[in-house]
């Protein structure tokens, strides 16, 4: 059965995030509420940098981070390369434990916690950030994608038995180099022995407020880029789509790994590290 | 209580009856941290009691074995084993039931705030304070799978149940949240297993017995209890997931797994137990997860 192997340290996977720094990110994103609406490419950093965070936690032992996971972050507008800094600047796949030790920075920020009477009270929480804002240039996403897919082609060469890399894009899919479908097709054509890669977006968009997670069809998708970006998605695996069930995420056969302005760092809870630790709720 | 080390891969020990306890029970320990962890990050726990004794003490007494599974996913997971199966072991042959399992659930997860903080102290005194993702995750707590069995051994004072099943052994109870598994064998056949009864009914999100804020009725909704009796010769094993798992596949197939298990318990180096583990894991019938089995002779009533 595909994806079934364990992620362990000794046979770990890769994920591969695809970061659009494109002008075009300087946009607003459509807002549902009031105030002012976040950047587009506020928006695309935010969601990496949460997905790290996440994905260390997860990862997050007593001796530290377990690299169950090699990470890669490529920014892609106008130029295309490794979007860390810092201690990890230029680096294309890094060690979780190294990404989790190396954030830019590590903010506090406010969070509101129980208070154990029924409220809530307000404290601060260390949050870190790998990445910042950037909208500069183009939209070169055919190129990014393919220089994902020699990251993965490497790995998979080097470790053919683990579960299948997992490459995340987060964009607005307004690609000024050409159609990207090709390349992400061939991506998603690489394989280990337990399945093919795996091919999710983020799409980040001015057009529409609501959000939509996980459609199993293209039928409601607001516009050609949303299309076009779920067309690029690889289907939910069968373990995933009932991890997802089980946390009341309306999910259906066929879902793909696509989410149109809506959190995607779901999916890092959707990978098997071993027993799940979730509340009895 | 008798304290015994969790780290062994292999211990046996036999538990000595108290005066007024004529019945035994002997129990043997196989144990061993997945392939690619060391021995540090073992993260189940088992816990044998001691027979009650004293002025507290019943006529006949009892033992009450558990084991625990630390979640991998949560930080301090076997330190939270292990408190959970102390806590359990603690009831030292009396009833379990799903009430009073509950209650020691959540009274364990209200001592861990203060194992936490020293935890974090010490941490700073050797000079590696709490990183950012430590501070998040201690916060999100530990969490752990957790079964207890209580053995009684029958006289004539009480047992109802099993005087009335006419037999010579005693009553045995046990409650469970999660999927560590007790099987109960009699006569070279798997008389019962709980909680679970199919290989098919695991997954990587059992029912786990949490630090943060327990809701006690709900534990106890999800805490599934079981009661019986046993006889003389009788033996039980409980078991950690991945072994309870291929326990039950092989039953399945219609083979005898406690046969291989009492071949390793009762093999002379203990290093046995590690190839034996191994190779199940390199074959893929076992997943590789820690293990911990723990194998409960039931021996014949003297009073009777």
């Amino acid at each position: 059965m595909a994806y079934s192997v364990e992620i362990s340290r000794a046979n770990p996977t890769c994920f591969v995030f695809l970061l659009d720094q494109s002008t075009s990110m300087e946009d607003p994103i459509a807002a549902g509420g009031e105030g002012t609406p976040k950047r587009k490419a506020d928006a695309v950093a935010d969601a990496l940098n949460r997905l790290l965070f996440e994905l260390s936690l997860k990862c997050a032992k007593e001796e530290g981070v377990r690299d169950y996971f090699h990470v890669a972050v490529l920014g892609y507008g106008a130029r295309i390369g490794s979007a860390f800094g810092g201690e990890l600047a230029g680096r294309d796949l890094v060690p979780l434990s190294q990404v989790a030790d190396n954030p830019l920075r590590v903010e506090e920020r406010a969070k509101k916690v129980p208070d154990g009477a029924g409220g809530l009270v307000e404290t601060t929480a260390r949050f870190p950030v790998w990445v910042d804002p950037v909208a500069n240039g183009g939209t070169p996403m055919t190129q990014a994608l393919g220089q994902a897919a020699a990251l993965v082609e490497r790995w998979v060469g080097e470790r053919p038995g683990s579960f299948p890399p997992i490459v995340l894009n987060l964009t607005d899919g307004e690609s000024t180099d050409g159609d990207p479908s090709e390349v992400a097709a061939g991506l998603r054509s690489l394989a280990t022995a337990d399945g093919p890669v795996l091919v999710f977006n983020l799409h980040v968009s001015a057009g529409q407020a609501a959000p939509i997670v996980f459609p199993a069809s293209d039928a409601n998708l607001p516009d050609d880029f949303a299309r076009l970006l779920f067309g690029m998605s690889s289907p939910l695996p069968p373990h995933m789509l009932h991890y997802a069930t089980t946390q009341g995420i309306a999910v259906s056969e066929g879902s793909r790994g696509f989410v149109f302005n809506a959190d995607i760092t779901s999916v890092v809870q959707f990978l098997d590290i071993g027993t799940r630790a979730t509340d009895l709720r | 209580m008798h304290a015994v080390p969790r780290h062994a891969v292999v211990r046996r020990a036999v538990l000595r009856r108290a005066p007024l306890t004529p019945a035994g029970l002997s129990y043997t320990v196989l144990s061993g941290p997945k392939i690619g962890s060391s021995e540090t990050e073992y993260e189940d726990a088992w816990f044998v009691s001691a027979q009650r004794t004293g002025p507290r003490a019943s006529a006949t007494g009892g033992c009450t074995v558990a084991i625990a599974d630390g979640a991998s996913e949560s930080m301090l997971a076997g330190a939270w084993a292990d408190r959970l199966t102390r806590a359990v072991g603690g009831f030292a042959g009396r009833d379990l039931g799903a009430d009073v399992f509950a209650e020691r659930v959540c009274a364990a997860a209200a001592r861990w705030p203060a194992h936490v903080e020293r935890y974090v102290r010490r941490r700073g005194r050797i000079g590696r304070p709490i990183a950012w993702y430590e501070e998040s995750k201690l916060e999100q707590g530990a969490y752990a799978t957790l079964l207890g069995v209580s053995f009684r051994w029958s006289a004539e004072s009480e047992s109802e149940l099993a005087h009335s099943a006419g037999v010579l052994g005693g009553t045995w109870s046990a409650a469970a949240l999660g999927d560590a598994c007790g099987f109960h064998v009699r006569d070279a056949r798997l008389a019962e297993a709980f909680p679970l009864e199919r290989s098919a009914d695991f997954d990587t999100s059992p029912h786990l017995a949490g630090t943060r804020a327990p809701d006690r009725e709900l534990i106890e909704a999800r805490t599934v209890v079981r009661h019986g009796t046993w006889s003389p010769g009788d033996v039980f094993y409980l078991a950690t997931d991945a072994a309870a798992q291929w326990f039950l596949a092989e039953a399945e197939d219609g083979r005898e797994p406690w046969r291989e298990i009492d071949e390793v318990c009762d093999a002379a180096a203990p290093g046995d137990a590690r190839a034996w583990l191994d190779k199940l894991r390199s074959e893929r019938v076992m997943r590789n997860d820690d293990v911990t089995i723990v194998r409960c002779r039931l021996d014949a009533n003297a009073v009777r």
